[in-house]
């Protein structure tokens, strides 16, 4: 099952580039009961790994700006930073409540933009 | 413009590396803000993505929040599925089977917020019955 779901997980990524992450997420928690940090650390690696693939794909559909890059670079490396240190300093239960209001508020705006 | 993508990139980075969801946010802000077409918004998140889980893992695994069993056995499944959904990507609407994908992605959003007030409801109940 775990291999499955993976498998659906990379499917969803390397076609909507966004939210399949959270289906790990929510897998690990609620179905594997992982403790909800290491399932969003776990997640983010996974996720970050099989995006390296997934962005070398898109640059057949897009033309990357180099320097668009260069300061993304940048701020993503120390928005990844302070995301993990702060990603500790909340409880897993309010963490995974933020977390479905986002997903939930975002996929409502998603469904009707 | 410049200024507006620095502050788009830096509050999605903070929240990917959470793992609550910033790409969506990515996405959505920086279409809305007129940045990036649908398209561009996407593969740019990606790259952003690997960056931000770059520098969040390395923090993670230094802290030992990090397990390396599970993302050994996972890697390789979700390799092979980001390579088919290339390949999906580049042969189907992704437009038209988007909307389906948000249904489903609701539908997860509020089971989490139903199960996460499930469990703090329970752990004020504990805390009541031992004070």
């Amino acid at each position: 099952m775990i291999y499955f779901i993976g498998f659906i997980v990379g499917i969803l990524n390397g076609l909507f580039a966004a939210g399949a992450g959270q289906i790990l997420v929510v897998y690990f928690i609620f179905s594997k009961k992982i403790k909800s940090h290491l399932a969003r650390a776990v997640s983010i690696s996974l996720l970050a790994s099989a995006s390296i693939f997934t962005a070398i794909g898109y640059s057949r559909f897009i033309e990357f700006d180099i320097i668009k890059i260069v300061i993304i670079l940048f701020v993503s490396l120390i928005a990844g930073y302070i995301g993990a240190k702060l990603m500790k300093k909340i409880k897993s239960n309010i963490l995974n409540l933020i977390s479905g209001i986002i997903v939930t508020v975002l996929s409502i705006i998603r469904l009707f933009s | 413009m410049w200024i507006s993508l620095i502050l788009i990139v830096l509050v999605a980075g903070i929240i990917s590396a959470m793992g609550i969801g910033g790409g969506a946010i990515f996405i959505i802000i920086s279409t809305i803000f007129g940045l990036f077409s649908h398209k561009e918004a996407q593969g740019y998140n990606l790259i952003i993505f690997v960056l931000v889980g770059l520098s969040a893992s390395i923090k993670n695994i230094k802290s030992k929040d990090f397990d390396q069993k599970i993302f050994l056995k996972l890697i390789v499944p979700i390799l092979l599925g980001s390579l088919v959904g290339i390949y999906f990507a580049s042969i189907v609407d992704e437009d038209k089977i988007r909307k389906y994908f948000y249904v489903f992605m609701l539908c997860i959003g509020i089971y989490e917020i139903i199960s996460s007030l499930k469990v703090i409801k329970k752990d004020k109940l504990k805390i009541d019955e031992r004070s």
